[in-house]
């Protein structure tokens, strides 16, 4: 007989539902609290941002190209540290100096700082990038709301000259923005502070590696070949091999010879052409080289004198196609200084693995 | 096995019971070592059940139901590596996990329990004051809960509330309650006989309780 049990059970209170709002905090929390998958890393690292939501699908192309498997992707642009969000932009005007005149003085400017193989390549620098979430629900197939914001950090990165050590990325989040005309979302704020990510060697050579570079095509015609191999997607070929490009100059050192054929090839992509009044994510102005692609101008940023390259911007040319205002930012980025370390830190992560 | 999951009131995530070709609570805990969100998995299947049974225990008040549902699922997600994987089903882990919390939190059951005894002019004097948002919550569950049973649930120690309420309210099986409470089967057994007669004495029932 189990009457007494069976009356407690008739007096099941009644509750109301799991509210919406503590369910998707737990959740966060939850997920938040799982350590981040490792961060892909290779040519599109600086465009990775993981959107953490684990049964959501998150997209985020910015810049068509700069895909890396499962982690939304972005890519680059100039700034305004300088003058603040989105008040001084104008369109960017183009210059009657040509591509390959201006992208010819840079491959006359290369140096180069002969890294021994066991020293290791240190950049430094802050980048604002957008971050844009959307898709579907995996297991219903609804879409989700599209997000987006502008996610700023200041970024080191040790590599190992001839990819054998492992090497070391230091993150420092900054305060995140608005993606020009869009809300600024909660997740924005989810990464904060400072973290740093063990970059392991796993018994191959980083592509990104000083030796690695060293063996691409020394001349204009090799080297355009390999920018427009590259796998691009749905991405038309002469905006792949622009992407191709920043993706060979973003957080590498790329030896002289091949930074001279790099920028000789660049001046020949159709649809490349010059702005005199970029400006880096450090406020330095300079000249702006680059394309225009789904509504945002993507420059490579010059110094207009010495032509060492100071960083990349992407500004919105076309309202419609961006989804954001006309002349505003949406990616800034500084190099800010390069330099040969004997050593990386060591640092001591549980995530890094060769999975 | 009758599973209490109320219906997701929002579209984002799916229960179990939609997906019942899916992968085990098991399977996913085990690809949650190596891929920590996909723990996330196990939250979508079971927080709306586990919070159901946290809130009928301690009451809507001031958000305890939500605070211990998602303490639960985070000490499961640390505990994760522990998790005996031939278990396929993760409730009894779970509601395990969720007792605990509740243990800690036995003085607002107790209170809770005591004030709905009163509800309708029970026999607790004990009278404690009451806010206004418990009156309102104790006049929603009123009618639920008869007070004298609620008088008879306050009068149990906390292991027997849990024990029986995990049968009455979780809908475990005894089975399952063992392993919830990491007891043998035979002591659930005897336990529960020993509740059953603290209620009847409670509720001053005869050896033939009233319908």
């Amino acid at each position: 007989m189990n009457d007494e049990i069976d009356m407690i059970k008739q007096a099941r209170p009644e509750v109301t539902p799991y509210s919406e709002e503590a369910k998707l905090a737990a959740r966060r929390t939850l997920t938040a609290s799982a350590p981040p998958r490792r961060r892909p890393y290779g040519i599109a690292l600086v465009g990775a941002l993981a959107v953490a939501a684990a049964s959501v699908v998150a997209v985020a192309t910015l810049f068509p190209g700069a895909g890396a498997d499962d982690a939304p992707t972005v890519a680059v642009g100039t700034a305004s540290a300088g003058t603040g969000e989105r008040a001084a932009i104008t369109l960017p005007r183009i210059a009657k100096m040509s591509a390959e005149e201006v992208l010819g003085r840079a491959a006359r400017a290369v140096t180069d700082l002969r890294p021994g193989d066991d020293q290791f390549i240190r950049v430094t620098s802050q980048t604002m990038y957008g971050a844009i979430r959307m898709g579907a629900n995996v297991k219903t197939g609804e879409p989700i709301e599209e997000s987006r914001y502008l996610y700023r950090s200041k970024r080191t990165i040790w590599l190992s000259a001839d990819g054998t050590r492992d090497g070391a990325l230091k993150i420092e989040y900054l305060e995140p923005r608005a993606y020009p005309g869009w809300p600024i979302p909660k997740e924005a704020y989810d990464e904060q502070g400072t973290e740093w990510n063990r970059l392991p060697v796993c018994g191959n050579v980083s592509e990104t590696a000083y030796t690695s570079l060293k063996k691409l095509p020394g001349d204009a015609e090799g080297m355009r070949a390999h920018l427009y191999a590259r796998d691009n997607g749905d991405n038309s070929p002469d905006a792949g091999a622009w992407t191709a490009v920043g993706d060979l100059l973003r957080e590498t050192y790329l030896p002289a010879e091949q930074r001279a054929a790099l920028f000789k090839a660049a001046a020949t992509i159709p649809g490349v052409t010059v702005t005199e009044d970029a400006e880096d994510a450090a406020g330095r102005k300079g000249i702006g080289v680059g394309r225009e692609s789904l509504g945002i101008r993507e420059d490579i940023i010059f110094n207009p004198e010495t032509y060492e390259l100071l960083g990349e911007r992407g500004i919105v040319v076309d309202e419609k196609e961006a989804k954001a205002p006309l002349g505003s930012l949406v990616a800034s980025t500084a190099q800010l200084t390069i330099s040969v370390d004997d050593k990386a830190p060591r640092v001591d992560d549980p995530h890094a693995g060769c999975g | 096995m009758v599973s209490s999951a109320a219906p997701h009131p929002w579209g984002l995530f799916t229960t179990s019971e939609a997906e019942p070709s899916g992968p085990s609570d098991a399977g996913l805990i085990r690809a949650s070592l190596d891929r920590p969100e996909e723990f996330a998995g196990v939250f979508d299947r079971h927080s709306d059940e586990i919070h159901a049974y946290v809130a009928r225990r301690l009451g809507p008040e001031l958000g305890q139901a939500d605070d211990v549902t998602a303490e639960t699922f985070l000490i499961a997600f640390r505990k994760r590596h522990r998790y005996d994987l031939t278990r396929p089903d993760a409730r009894p882990w779970l509601y395990g996990i969720a007792g605990k919390l509740i243990s800690g939190h036995r003085r607002s059951e107790v209170r809770r329990l005591k004030s709905l005894a009163r509800a309708a002019g029970g026999a607790d004097a004990s009278g404690a004051e009451l806010h206004e948002e418990e009156r309102s919550a104790e006049r929603a569950s009123a009618a639920a809960m008869r007070p004298a049973l609620a008088a008879a649930l306050a009068r149990l120690s906390a292991a027997e509330r849990d024990l029986l309420l995990l049968v009455a309210w979780a809908d475990l099986t005894y089975e399952e309650t063992a392993e919830a409470l990491k007891i043998p089967i035979g002591t659930v057994r005897s336990r529960l006989h020993r509740i059953r007669a603290k209620l009847r004495r409670h509720l001053h029932l005869s050896e033939e309780p009233a319908a």
